[in-house]
């Protein structure tokens, strides 16, 4: 508790760590933070033209179906990526200023979830005018779970990020575990499409309840499941707790190990 | 009113690790040859230091490289945690261990003082009343709006400067930054710390400038290996060093526990 109000008291830091990442980005460039939009507009085009008009795939609404996957992917994967190394990344500040470190972490998965916003500002109007996507109040969920879903992520990005510091391979851990994360989360395909053998896997991945309940909230114009929810929740508790236990007790040491 | 500073018994301990083992090809081999084993020693940075610091007193560390300055100010400032012993903190402490912490080079001068201000806790519209003064202060003109990659170091010290006399905290911690700017800089400097101590400002200074160290601290502590090796009256404990030089066998071999 008192490393929140630590980290409350410093929420102008986190505004200005998210901003400095996305001036950074785009200085110097001739579209600047236009780039942020570019990013995920071409992504969405190139799959519009591979779904829609080169191949053409049963399930129904399929462009939609896999956009709100992908888009979801990309978000979590950039977040927890960037926050393994964000410690490390930001050493001079870590040795020579006296600040909430979870700072950092907050920072970074925020600065994703900017693009992320970005892509999906694009992406769901689309959907919801050309792509079968449903108006109804169900899209109240949308934003309810990806709530969850930034939840989710930053606080197994606070885990991570401590691993980050006393352990380096978790960097490269994540490069080559990722890809394969990709193919066993329902992303392109459906649950109830999977094999017998990989569903006890997909129904172990966080990620499916999260995936699964937005694509059922915006093409199906339906809540989530009881049994989603109670899948949300439990891997919001189980890592909120080892992430917030695991970053307080480490945190003095990231100073002399940075 | 209480005491500033107070240091108690204070000590931090590193490892020092040689033929540091990260690759399991490095373990593997250690095993059949024992030279190319790890090798861990304690290095004691800062051994049974105690002192304290009273309200608007100027207290001046100073000692030759490597004694253990930087440590006891990180120590202080709560970047590390001691050993054993304790630092206790009472009023607003601003660390000054490096000008321009956290300076973005591709951000500008201007962009920079939110960020950098941030970092001590300040929300924007406490920097935002700030950043006219600052920017007079620093004497940038218009090269506030100019990334500061394209700074000389000289001007990047004006500006760090220029943040960090904004903060006005009750206890100043500077280390080994006040060599920096032309004489003209240094001057303005000096005359606003002599200001803000006239205002009842605590200032804990490392340096190796011992003359300014006998000109305006009151009291002093000669650090020599993580120990004191003397405390009282500035103008004594600068002798002290003095006599220390003058012999010319100054101890750098670090206290080393097996």
């Amino acid at each position: 508790m008192d490393r929140l109000s630590r980290l409350i008291a410093y929420s102008t830091l986190v505004k200005y760590l998210v901003l400095k990442d996305i001036k950074v980005k785009s200085r110097g460039t001739y579209l600047g933070v236009a780039w942020t939009l570019m990013n995920p507009l071409v992504t969405i085009v190139m799959y519009f033209v591979v779904f829609q008009h080169i191949f053409r795939v049963a399930i129904p609404n399929f462009l939609a179906f896999f956009l709100i996957g992908l888009l979801m992917w990309i978000f979590f994967a950039r977040a927890i990526s960037t926050a393994s190394t964000c410690v490390i990344d930001n050493d001079a500040i870590v040795k020579k200023a006296a600040f909430p470190l979870e700072v950092l972490p907050v920072a970074s998965v925020l600065y994703h979830l900017f693009n992320h916003l970005v892509a999906l500002g694009l992406a769901v109007p689309l959907m919801l005018i050309f792509w079968g996507a449903r108006l109804s109040w169900n899209l109240v969920w949308v934003v309810i779970i990806l709530l969850e879903f930034v939840g989710f992520s930053l606080a197994l990005s606070l885990l991570l990020s401590t691993v980050g510091v006393f352990f380096r391979d978790t960097r490269d851990i994540l490069e080559v575990g990722l890809p394969v994360l990709f193919w066993v989360t329902p992303i392109f395909y459906d649950m109830s499409m999977a094999p017998r053998f990989l569903r006890p896997v997909l129904e172990l991945n966080p990620l499916s309840p999260f995936i699964g309940a937005t694509r059922a909230a915006l093409l199906e114009a339906r809540g989530p499941s009881w049994t989603e929810l109670g899948l949300m929740g439990f891997w919001i508790s189980i890592t909120a707790i080892a992430g917030m236990w695991v970053f307080s007790r480490f945190a003095l040491r990231f100073a002399e190990e940075a | 009113m209480p005491t500033m500073i107070e240091c108690e018994q204070v000590s931090k301990a590193f490892m020092m690790r040689t033929n540091r083992q990260y690759l399991l090809k490095d373990r593997a081999l250690a095993m059949v040859r024992p030279h190319l084993r790890e090798s861990r020693k304690l290095f004691w940075a800062l051994q049974d230091v105690s002192f304290a610091v009273e309200p608007g007193e100027a207290f001046g560390v100073i000692g030759p490289n490597g004694a253990g300055k930087t440590t006891l100010f990180r120590v202080i400032s709560g970047i590390f945690t001691p050993t054993s012993g304790t630092a206790r903190v009472h009023g607003r402490l601003a660390p000054l261990l490096a000008l321009g912490v956290g300076f973005h080079p591709e951000l500008t001068g201007r962009e920079n003082i939110y960020l950098c201000s941030a970092m001590y806790g300040f929300t924007t519209r406490e920097i935002r009343a700030a950043e006219e003064s600052i920017i007079a202060f620093s004497e940038l003109g218009s090269f506030i709006d100019v990334p500061t990659k394209n700074y000389s170091s000289g001007m990047q010290a004006r500006l760090g400067f220029a943040i960090a006399f904004q903060v006005r905290p009750e206890i100043f911690l500077i280390d080994e930054v006040l060599a920096v700017g032309d004489a003209h800089f240094q001057d303005k400097c000096l005359k606003r710390l002599d200001e803000d101590r006239h205002a009842g400002l605590t200032l804990l200074l490392a340096t190796h400038a011992l003359q300014f160290v006998e000109d305006r601290c009151d009291r002093a502590a000669l650090l020599v290996g993580g120990r004191i090796a003397s405390i009282g009256a500035a103008k004594d404990v600068v002798r002290d060093y003095r006599d220390l030089l003058g012999q010319n066998r100054t101890p750098l071999t670090p206290y080393v526990d097996a």
